[in-house]
């Protein structure tokens, strides 16, 4: 009790230092930093747009003092203009800090400082882990390893202009869940009927979603409407499906294979058939909470652009329409493949049980 | 699209049978409630009391008609609400301190034809955001969590306190691992377009680090762990004081 507990405060500790640290780093910016001191609103026009939302826009005249860079120490003012909504501006208030570029002689907020907050936050969760009984090894294995992997991604996309999107996907794909299931189940019989499932389950529901699809010519998907309207605009969402439904189906295998598992042990003679209909049972459960994490993941995403249409005065059916085809695309391919995991991994589970357990 | 929709409905109904119908109306209700929350923000509706009151909404039906059991249901239920809570209190400060609300820099091509005065308020979008993100994720590891620990407990008719938590985390470690690789996949998901176009622009370490729209996406990921985490320590001890 008493190692815990001296744990915990250096943990604690640890992670105020590195809160505090990133408060006071500004002399790693090449870019100055200013430290707000004072805000002075100079002037504010409320206005009603065309579709009747009104809105002020205000500015403030921000008045700091210099964090980093020869000038440290001496003060800077600029003007700063913002809707009260912001959505895409900012409204500066005393104590942050800001980063600014210069032009000319003249400074502008370029944006504010947010690692602080990043850090801390991280912080709390490392805390809280350390507070109760996890397993943190094994945590902490997956996710930096699952980081690492995704990090050798972005450098292969970037390096190949996305050229090769959907194989590098597919690639990373494959390894982060070999990763997420060797660290969570080790090398055992239900790691490789997890994996095998989620492979086959994956490829099954992508392949038909994208023929069907195909059949209609992707009628009614704004496929280029993608966040950043980034091209290739199939291979992006196709990407993105991937990786949002990886984690949902990994979570479905695991459960659906290691309960046959436990079952075969406590009924050493029980059929395949038998399994397999066990698995059906219990995988049409999971189906439902499975696809509503997904839902409300879509959703959130995609609120504040929905929001930007409903307001300038688009009906809801356009905006559902302009906004959210490919989250619902993207959710029906995923629910696609959730119900299919179901039959495949009791399938695959069972098989692999009757022969190779005994 | 429509060809999509039934095929999944087909398949559904194949697989689940008749479950198959009590889960389509419980998406139905679901999606009817999102729209709700859309027409209602957009509306001028104060955006934080609109969402808790649709959260509720949604947590009611993500648990009561998935859940058989009604003790279970009722368990997982309370540990939602208290997490919900938790979250919102938790979100607010660090998105006031954090402003990594609305769009960003990397929007600018979609925004232009639009009026940016929208007259909502982006920063309580975004705390809506995180709650609205959470609300799959928390139902499905506050409904698994107590499953699992109920099934333990029935088993064993005198359980100390402290047995009680350490079932919790014996069941709690998968949860967590599950639930976190869905919330950092899809995080995956949400970013590499972003961290993409990120780097065409050129930007630099630090201008990456405090990008508005990575860091919306990081505090998400961190927030709605932080939700998964506590599920384990509250459902353990409601079902503890169930148990007394």
């Amino acid at each position: 009790m008493k190692k815990n507990i001296r744990l915990l405060i250096i943990v604690g500790l640890l992670v105020l230092l590195a809160t505090t640290f990133t408060h006071f780093d500004s002399f790693l910016y090449h870019d100055p930093i200013i430290k707000v001191e004072q805000t002075q609103v100079t002037d504010k026009q409320t206005s009603t747009d065309e579709y009747k939302n009104t809105d002020t826009q205000v500015t403030q005249r921000v008045t700091g003092k210099f964090l980093n860079t020869k000038k440290r120490g001496q003060k800077v003012s600029f003007t700063n203009t913002y809707y009260r909504s912001q959505l895409t501006d900012n409204k500066y208030r005393t104590g942050q800090q800001v980063i600014l570029s210069k032009s000319g002689n003249h400074y502008t907020a370029k944006n504010i400082k947010r690692d602080t907050s990043v850090v801390f936050t991280l912080g709390i969760v490392i805390f809280l882990l350390y507070c109760m009984k996890f397993d943190r090894r094994k945590l902490f294995v997956s996710i930096l390893i699952n980081i690492a992997i995704y990090f050798c991604y972005l450098q292969l996309i970037i390096g190949t202009h996305n050229s090769a999107l959907l194989p590098s996907t597919v690639i990373t794909a494959l390894l982060i869940s070999a990763t997420a299931l060797l660290v969570i189940l080790g090398p055992t019989y239900s790691a490789v009927m997890a994996y095998s499932s989620t492979v086959l389950a994956t490829t099954t529901a992508l392949l038909l979603s994208t023929f069907i699809l195909g059949m209609t010519g992707y009628s009614g998907m704004h496929l280029e409407l993608n966040d950043f309207e980034l091209q290739p605009y199939l291979s992006v969402f196709l990407s993105q499906v991937i990786f949002g439904v990886l984690g949902v189906i990994l979570d479905e295998t695991m459960d659906i294979s290691s309960s046959l598992l436990e079952m075969k042990k406590e009924v050493a003679d029980i059929s395949e058939k038998k399994l397999f209909k066990s698995g059906i049972n219990i995988g049409r459960e999971l189906i439902g909470p499975l696809i509503n994490i997904l839902l409300f993941i879509v959703i959130a995403q995609n609120l504040n652009v929905v929001l930007l249409y409903l307001s300038n005065g688009n009906s809801i059916s356009y905006t559902i329409n302009m906004t959210l085809s490919l989250g619902i695309g993207q959710l029906l391919i995923s629910a696609i493949g959730i119900v299919l995991t179901v039959p495949i991994t009791s399938f695959i589970a069972s098989k692999v049980i009757t022969k190779k357990v005994k | 699209m429509l060809y999509l929709f039934a095929t999944f409905v087909v398949l559904l109904l194949l697989v689940a049978g008749t479950r198959g119908l009590t889960l389509l109306f419980g998406l139905g209700i679901n999606v009817i409630s999102v729209v709700a929350l859309l027409i209602l923000i957009a509306d001028g509706f104060n955006i934080l009391i609109t969402t808790g009151v649709i959260a509720l909404i949604i947590l009611v039906v993500a648990i009561f008609m998935n859940v058989e059991n009604s003790q279970t249901a009722s368990t997982a239920f309370t540990t939602s609400i208290l997490i919900m809570i938790v979250i919102l209190l938790l979100t607010i400060p660090l998105e006031y301190w954090a402003s990594a609300q609305g769009m960003g820099a990397e929007n600018q091509d979609e925004l232009e034809a639009f009026s940016l005065a929208a007259g909502i308020s982006f920063p309580q979008l975004a705390i809506a955001i995180i709650v609205i993100n959470s609300l799959g994720v928390i139902s499905e590891t506050s409904v698994a969590i107590t499953s699992g620990l109920n099934e333990i407990v029935l088993n064993k008719p005198t359980l100390t306190p402290k047995e009680i938590f350490d079932d919790g985390f014996s069941v709690g470690n998968k949860i967590l691992n599950t639930q976190t690789n869905t919330l950092l996949f899809n995080f995956f998901s949400a970013t590499f377009p972003l961290l993409f176009l990120i780097h065409s622009l050129g930007y630099k370490f630090g201008d990456i680090l405090n990008d508005k729209l990575l860091v919306a996406e990081i505090l998400t990921t961190l927030i709605c762990t932080i939700g998964v985490i506590l599920t384990v320590p509250i459902t353990s001890y409601l079902v503890y004081r169930k148990k007394k």
